[in-house]
């Protein structure tokens, strides 16, 4: 469904991401790691085609660089790390979810209004729709955005550091709603985290970049059977139950 | 996007109130002056059915300056409000795509060097201030079209060209008066025929502008966002700048600078009806309109028989009233 081929990024000399291969697999949460500086969010803006790259990014066989840029956004979806917070309200912003699949006026027809309601319902955030964005804690507002993908209705979800300014109890609750449109829409979704003991929580696939390099690409199991993470972060293991969690050495 | 809200009709309410009010300005701009009129007097005049003075005084003085006033009030109101949208800064101004500084150098170059073709300066600052703008969009698309590499680019071009227009002016003393009152902005002179072209050009920018609201609203949740959302974003922000840049030419070619609408009036606009686009261009267009025939009634009638220029008044009337927004209600800048 989504493969990137050969992906290769150079900044001025420097070579930020170098022969990048992957596959992902389709209605899985795919979760990206590695090191500040590893080329975790150049990557994305690559799928975003923010940025320019050589190599190929096929989505359903088709190149990226050759699709139409409103058919790549009916299919997929990008939230980058830093979003915006203008003066609109939430149930606007959702609306904006839509604009793939109108016209020029982008007047919403009955289908879309009906999306737009069904993905404020599903994030659950019925009673921020009438306020702004502004207003809205650093959660709050991630759920909003998270809820205007869903009005976007792509089969591929791209996430940068979504939790990042999140609370432990937001960050657990927006990893939940990750699972849900996961089981429930059927989403492919490549998440970028940096908080490891999350990321194997919510995975079911990892790929780890280490310095523009992919040093590991497989499932969970076989990332923890294999003590990549121990390897790459420099981290030690620690279980308690059934639950593994990670802390920096010392 | 029509989502219905609270908010939308109050902006309803607000727009109808705009639309008397300018009807109400608009009918003051024709009725005062320094030759007393009565209303019956005027609209005869409108009509040509009025004394022949009365048919003059309207139809040539007062009307010009109405429609001229009307237009640089839309013009100059949606050329900033697609800036400040597409740049996503709200201290943008006609200014900052290079209608000004352009314009000022292409006239003070037109003066210096070939004194004799002063009747087409209109033309000539109209030409100034689009390749200008064209430059400038040039520049940043070499450096990536950016909102940040639009700004850098404007400033630098315009610190450029308003170096050129101070030398011009140093070695050439009369130079410095015709562009100080140039800079300050008048629509004393203008004459319905010298209207036209301009009044299209604003017409074809405001009617771009209206067309593509509902995308620029997209651009305020960041270029990658909006790019995820199928807007081309490159394609989205140099349509809107030429637009722009359309809109503010048209004015300056036949009222000079009154850059004060271009950057203030956006602000009013979205105090009274939000952030979104399209009710912004409505409500700045009117409130723009407004101001200018407000400013230039007010000029020609209260210092009489001393003309005070719409530039200086418009600078005395809007800005008190953008405090007083400012003050009275909570209001995002």
């Amino acid at each position: 469904m989504f493969e990137i081929i050969d992906l290769s990024v150079t900044l001025g000399k420097k070579m930020i991401l170098e022969n990048i291969n992957l596959h992902l697999k389709e209605k899985k949460i795919t979760v990206l790691l590695g090191k500040n500086g590893s080329g975790k969010s150049t990557l994305v803006n690559c799928l975003n085609q923010q940025i320019p790259y050589n190599g190929k990014i096929l989505f359903n066989k088709q190149d990226l660089k050759e699709m139409k840029i409103r058919e790549r956004a009916k299919h997929i979806s990008v939230l980058p790390q830093t979003l915006s917070c203008p003066h609109i309200s939430v149930k606007e912003l959702v609306s904006m979810g839509r604009s793939p699949y109108l016209d020029l006026t982008q007047k919403l027809r009955e289908e879309d209004q009906r999306r737009i309601e069904n993905a404020i319902k599903k994030i659950g955030i019925e009673e921020l729709s009438e306020r702004t964005l502004d207003q809205l804690s650093g959660g709050e507002r991630q759920k909003s955005f998270l809820s205007m993908i869903l009005a976007q209705d792509t089969e591929m979800v791209i996430l940068d550091e979504p939790t990042t300014y999140m609370d432990m109890i937001y960050e657990a609750e927006f990893l939940n709603l990750l699972i849900k449109l996961r089981d429930e829409e059927n989403k492919t979704i490549f998440v970028v985290m940096h908080n490891l003991n999350e990321a194997i929580h919510v995975a079911d696939e990892l790929v780890i970049l280490d310095e523009g390099h992919v040093y590991f690409e497989g499932s969970t199991k076989e990332a923890l059977d294999n003590e990549i993470l121990e390897k790459v972060f420099s981290v030690q293991r620690y279980e308690m139950g059934n639950r593994i969690f990670f802390a920096a050495k010392g | 996007m029509a989502v219905k809200s609270k908010s939308q009709k109050r902006t309803g309410w607000i727009l109808l109130l705009l639309i008397i009010l300018l009807i109400f300005v608009m009918g003051a701009a024709l009725l005062f002056g320094s030759a007393d009129m009565s209303v019956k007097e005027v609209i005869a005049g409108l009509f040509n059915q009025a004394e022949r003075r009365y048919v003059l005084i309207v139809r040539n003085v007062r009307l010009p300056r109405l429609i001229a006033g009307f237009l640089a009030g839309i013009g100059l109101s949606v050329s900033g409000t697609l800036l400040q949208s597409v740049t996503q800064n709200k201290l943008a101004g006609p200014n900052i795509i290079g209608v000004n500084a352009g314009a000022g150098l292409m006239m003070v170059c037109i003066l210096n060097f070939f004194p004799m073709v002063g009747k087409f300066l209109p033309i000539v600052a109209f030409l100034g201030a689009f390749l200008t703008t064209l430059l400038i969009l040039f520049l940043a698309n070499k450096l990536g079209s950016s909102k940040i590499t639009v700004i850098l680019s404007g400033m630098a071009l315009t610190t450029i060209f308003s170096a050129a227009i101070s030398f011009f002016c140093l070695i050439n003393s009369d130079l410095a008066s015709a562009y100080a009152s140039f800079s300050v902005g008048s629509i004393s002179q203008v004459r319905l025929e010298n209207l036209l072209l301009p009044g299209i050009m604003i017409l074809i920018a405001f009617l771009i502008s209206l067309i593509l609201s509902k995308r620029i609203d997209i651009l305020c949740l960041g270029d990658s966002v909006a790019s995820s959302l199928g807007v081309r974003v490159k394609l989205l922000r140099t349509s809107c700048l030429i637009a722009s840049s359309l809109a503010a030419s048209a004015v300056v070619s036949y009222a000079g600078l009154l850059g004060f609408v271009g950057l203030i009036v956006p602000h009013i606009a979205r105090a009274l009806v939000g952030e979104r686009v399209f009710p912004c261009l409505l409500c700045g267009g009117m409130v723009g309109s407004i101001l200018v025939i407000l400013g230039d009634t007010i000029g020609r009638t209260m210092f009489a028989p001393t003309e005070v220029p719409v530039g200086i008044m418009m600078a005395l009337i809007g800005s008190p009233f953008f405090l007083f927004l400012l003050f009275r209600r909570k209001y995002y800048v």
